[in-house]
């Protein structure tokens, strides 16, 4: 009562109620441009998730695409290069047995060898023919397979190794991984010139790092051509996909060191 | 010069060019109640209430009954499935009982029932929140085309200064002040004009998303 008194005579409470009125309105204003711009922040964030989304999913769909075709490939080679040179040393063989008056024994062992070999590269194909491959084996398994394959062309000589204990991957994502150790390999095969080549995969608690090291005669980054700088494009572009990191680095005659990190 | 009356004409104005767009449909009850408001104003107070034929106050808290039931009713339709609609119910059957109570048992119909108008008004900006927070919790929702957006966003500022304006009617020492008319019928107008143009608004994004969705559909044919 003694407030309204002492307000009545300067007429000041009405005025209080007036800018109660005006700040209730204000801040709603505020209170709801601010709503309007978060809600507008949230849904840009979720738009871009849905792209990168939508831009993995092409991803996956290409790199399936390429794993399939690679091992058309594969398979070609093989069974033109070894299976089938194997199979023609055997046949040669059994014809040399054939015309001897005594059984070659010896020879005829060497035949069967030779069949088993062919037999056993016939088992490698078989495998790859396998679409559950990928996803049955383990990326280290993977990773050794193609190593032996590069051993077995003797073209240059690889080593693996494995380092920390080795966990389960969602398919899709070893499926990239995969895809990015094939690219890097494929690289160093047909550009390194290299006679040694290193892959070292390490399992930390939160992430795998796999390092592919060579001793061939490196590049430099500005001098790469079209198709190999695509490859390597590739590799950095996949593994950002996935949530991780590629690091290149290369020096001319000292060989080339690429290593992928990858959360998990 | 009444801004009231005319941002409500041009708001119905606005809702009966978008009355095809204007979707969910029960939103266009909400063209009805400004029909009604209109010919309030313009005709029942015009030649009835301000000519003494009337009492004011039996008449608005009559008319408030339809109010509140319209504010209940479009809540109820937008909370509907959720656990918000049970919510709605329940204040609604509060807000009539007490306004009930007051008119017949407290005050009498002669006297405005403000204590009840006051509840209603805290009821709508309670669901008004209740709706924007169903709207934050969802991933994507795109405010511009939803005109529940708009009505709660307007309800909010408009209901606030009426919960201001009613506070202030039920202290009767207020109104010896001179300048409190003055303020109550600036709080009022803001609070109205305020709403009214987010409404408007709401019906001409209305118009335009319908009109986008065409091309859109017209583009796929």
């Amino acid at each position: 009562m003694h407030l309204l008194q002492q307000s009545s005579a300067g007429n000041f409470f009405p005025q209080i109620v007036g800018i109660a009125g005006f700040l209730i309105t204000v801040l709603s204003f505020f209170f709801l441009a601010f709503f309007i711009l978060s809600r507008k922040r949230q849904n840009k964030l979720v738009e871009e998730q849905e792209a990168l989304q939508i831009e993995f999913e092409k991803q996956l769909l290409k790199t399936q695409l390429e794993i399939q075709e690679q091992t058309f490939n594969t398979i070609s080679l093989e069974i033109h290069d070894n299976v089938g040179q194997i199979l023609s040393l055997a046949k040669v063989q059994l014809n040399i047995i054939d015309q001897k008056e005594t059984l070659d024994k010896e020879l005829l062992a060497d035949a069967k060898e030779s069949v088993g070999n062919a037999m056993d590269y016939l088992r490698d194909i078989a495998q790859s023919l396998n679409s559950e491959r990928i996803q049955l084996g383990s990326i280290s398994e993977l990773a050794q397979k193609e190593l032996q394959r590069i051993n077995r062309s003797q073209v240059m000589k690889a080593e693996f190794s494995l380092h920390g204990n080795e966990r389960e991957i969602q398919s899709q994502k070893k499926l990239i991984i995969f895809r990015i150790i094939q690219e890097i390999l494929n690289n160093t095969l047909k550009h390194s010139k290299a006679g040694k080549i290193r892959m070292i995969i390490t399992y930390e608690s939160e992430r795998l790092t796999i390092s592919i090291e060579d001793n061939g005669v490196g590049f430099r980054k500005d001098m790469t051509n079209k198709k190999s700088g695509l490859g390597l494009q590739n590799i950095v572009s996949r593994t950002t996909l996935i949530g991780g990191t590629a690091d290149i680095e290369s020096l001319i005659h000292k060989g080339t060191v690429i290593t992928i990190t990858i959360p998990i | 010069m009444d801004f009231n009356l005319i941002s409500e004409v041009i708001c119905f104005l606005s809702g009966i060019i978008a009355w095809n767009s204007i979707e969910p449909r029960y939103m266009r009850f909400i063209l009805l109640l400004f029909s009604i408001d209109i010919v309030n104003e313009i005709f029942i107070t015009k030649y009835f209430i301000n000519t003494g034929k009337f009492d004011q106050n039996i008449f608005y808290n009559l008319y408030s009954f339809f109010d509140m039931g319209f504010g209940f009713y479009i809540f109820y339709c937008i909370h509907k499935k959720t656990y918000l609609s049970k919510c709605v119910i329940v204040g609604g059957l509060i807000c009539f009982s007490y306004t009930l109570l007051e008119l017949f048992y407290i005050h009498g119909l002669r006297y405005l029932h403000i204590d009840s108008l006051r509840l209603f008004d805290f009821f709508i900006i309670l669901f008004s929140f209740g709706y924007l927070h169903r709207i934050l919790k969802k991933r994507y929702h795109k405010l511009l085309p939803d005109i529940l957006f708009w009505y709660s966003a307007g309800s909010i500022i408009l209901h606030s200064l009426l919960f201001l304006n009613f506070s202030t009617m039920a202290e009767n020492r207020y109104w010896l002040f001179e300048k409190a008319e003055d303020i109550f019928y600036l709080l009022g107008d803001i609070g109205n004009v305020f709403y009214f143009s987010v409404l408007n608004v709401a019906f001409c994004l209305c118009i335009y998303y319908n009109k986008a969705q065409l091309a859109i559909f017209s583009h796929k044919l």
